[in-house]
């Protein structure tokens, strides 16, 4: 009983940054209806730009934050022009869609490795220092501050989602195409925004996973995507409420896992949970259906 | 219609349809400045297809469609709403996950209709003061009459030329259906020109300036509502009366 505040901040860190990854695949599955598995290689090259913004420029990490948000926002839109649009429409394409992102991600990752060399890289923090908080838990500023990023950015989203034109655009085009349409809406238009906001979001995560990881390296993209996916599997695919809860409940469950039987279970107990969730709940939290969905 | 003003909406010879079959064999209509054009025909028969290729979301694959004397034949469904063709669907395809004002937000999303959104709302909550009512309220929460409401509202907030409604009785008890009619003649009292859509003549005659009859995909008879709905064969068909 005595870890569970330990467990509670572990999980709260790792729920905030899970929901960021997550909500790239969500919003994108919500509007195109395809799982675009380039994130996981955007959530590693948002990394390595802050990286070099930070240690290698010298500027506030928090402005490698914003930098590689655009940054890699506008390389996701590229994907889209490049290895999306030309398919979407036809035969197959929702299959032929995560094959072609899953090879630009794959080139991207490989990209990273001949620029930035397969060793492991160090980031800096956002912040230094830490304070002990009752008999077994020791919080470090610096994973306070990328939960409180993490929330703002999410906060930001749901601003932009509920509030603004186009942010009410992505959310019609997801629920009723032609009433988008018909309403004067770009569906295009609108496709590329939201390549380019949830590659963003890829990249903030990775941002912040780097941050208050051990180190940074050309493959990490690879297990927080799959994470991701369980994620956005788990909070009902194409649900943006459904995927926040979905991260937290599974960043509390990892760092359960982590703290009661050691780090090398994470991965193991994550896929039987998602295995258990398919099974007794194919729709995932939100629990819409397939059908529904269509 | 005076014939300097020139018709707002003109269909020209307007074929279409789904894979191999064609649907609509060579439509043709008019519909004039401040005009009310009423659309009958059977289910089945193609009005929802006139209007859905009329505004983009099926493609012609011959003919002609004018809006104020701009072609709009080719264009997208988004290009042709932004020039003021607003559609309001039929089964009211509305945003299910989104709030009732978040709906009437996205019906007023061209940037021009956008700076004037709030003054909008107040119009369309004046027509419709149910609206206002339930604007906090997801869309799918809302009881048939009220969906309506809200597609037509929504059709409201965006900067019209024409105004085609689709069906707006369909599915309705006949009390609201009563209702309704009373908003769509106040909309057509503002001198906004309609193209409706309907199966049945019963509710029609008060509003319409002219009324075509639609069948198997062409246009089969036309003339004012005292000529139509006087007339005995036709009554029988539309009016469901032997």
């Amino acid at each position: 009983m005595s870890q569970i505040p330990l467990v509670l901040y572990q999980g709260a860190v790792l729920g905030a940054i899970y929901a960021l990854m997550a909500l790239g695949f969500t919003l994108i599955y919500g509007s195109l209806r395809f799982l675009n598995l380039s994130l996981g290689s955007l959530f590693t090259l948002g990394a390595y730009v802050a990286w070099v913004v930070s240690a290698g420029i010298g500027l506030p990490p928090l402005v490698g934050l914003v930098v590689a948000f655009v940054l890699v926002g506008i390389v996701g839109a590229g994907i889209h022009e490049v290895a999306v649009r030309p398919l979407v429409g036809r035969p197959g394409w929702e299959i032929a869609t995560i094959i072609s992102t899953l090879a630009v991600g794959i080139v991207i990752q490989q990209l990273i490795q001949i620029v930035w060399g397969p060793r492991n890289q160090g980031m800096p923090d956002l912040m230094s220092g830490s304070a002990r908080v009752g008999p077994v838990l020791v919080v470090q500023y610096q994973r306070v501050a990328v939960v409180v990023v993490a929330v703002a950015v999410m906060a930001a989203l749901w601003w932009l989602l509920t509030r603004t034109r186009h942010g009410l655009a992505i959310r019609a085009v997801a629920q009723n195409r032609d009433a988008a349409l018909l309403g004067g809406v770009s569906a295009n238009r609108i496709f590329l925004l939201v390549m380019a906001l949830g590659s963003g979001l890829a990249a903030v995560s990775g941002v912040l996973l780097s941050t208050v990881m051990v180190s940074l390296n050309p493959t990490v993209g690879l297990a927080y995507a799959l994470r991701g996916l369980v994620v956005t599997l788990f909070g009902g695919l194409g649900s943006i409420t459904g995927t926040l809860w979905a991260a937290f409940i599974i960043g509390l469950f990892e760092s359960f896992v982590a703290v009661y039987f050691g780090e090398g279970w994470k991965l193991p107990a994550l896929f039987v949970f998602l295995i258990v969730v398919l099974v007794v709940r194919p729709s995932g939290l939100a629990g819409v259906s397939a059908e529904e969905r269509t | 219609m005076s014939a300097e003003a020139g018709p707002v909406l003109a269909v020209d010879g307007l074929r279409a349809g789904y894979g191999e079959t064609e649907v609509l064999h060579g439509v043709s209509l008019r519909v004039g400045p401040g005009e009310t054009l009423v659309l009958l025909g059977p289910n089945g028969h193609g009005k929802t297809t006139l209007l859905r290729t009329v505004s983009g979301l099926v493609r012609a694959r011959a003919g002609e469609v004018a809006l104020a004397g701009r072609p709009l034949r080719g264009l997208p469904p988004d290009r042709i709403a932004a020039l003021g063709l607003i559609q309001i669907p039929q089964g009211d395809l509305l945003y299910g996950e989104m709030t009732v004002q978040e709906n009437l937000l996205m019906g007023a999303y061209l940037p021009t209709a956008w700076a004037d959104r709030e003054a909008r709302l107040e119009r369309v909550h004046a027509i419709f003061p149910r609206l206002r009512e339930r604007a906090r309220q997801q869309a799918r929460t809302l009881s048939g009459g009220e969906r309506r409401m809200l597609a037509i509202g929504r059709g409201l907030m965006a900067d019209a030329t024409l105004l085609m409604v689709d069906e707006p009785s369909l599915g309705l008890a006949p009390v609201v259906i009563d209702e309704l009619y009373d908003r769509i003649a106040e909309i057509k009292a503002s001198g906004l020109p309609i193209l409706l859509v309907e199966e049945s003549a019963r509710r029609v005659g008060a509003i319409a300036d002219r009324i075509a009859l639609l069948e198997n995909g062409e246009i089969v008879r036309e003339g004012p509502p005292s000529e139509l709905l006087n007339d005995p064969a036709l009554t029988a068909t539309y009016l469901g009366i032997a």
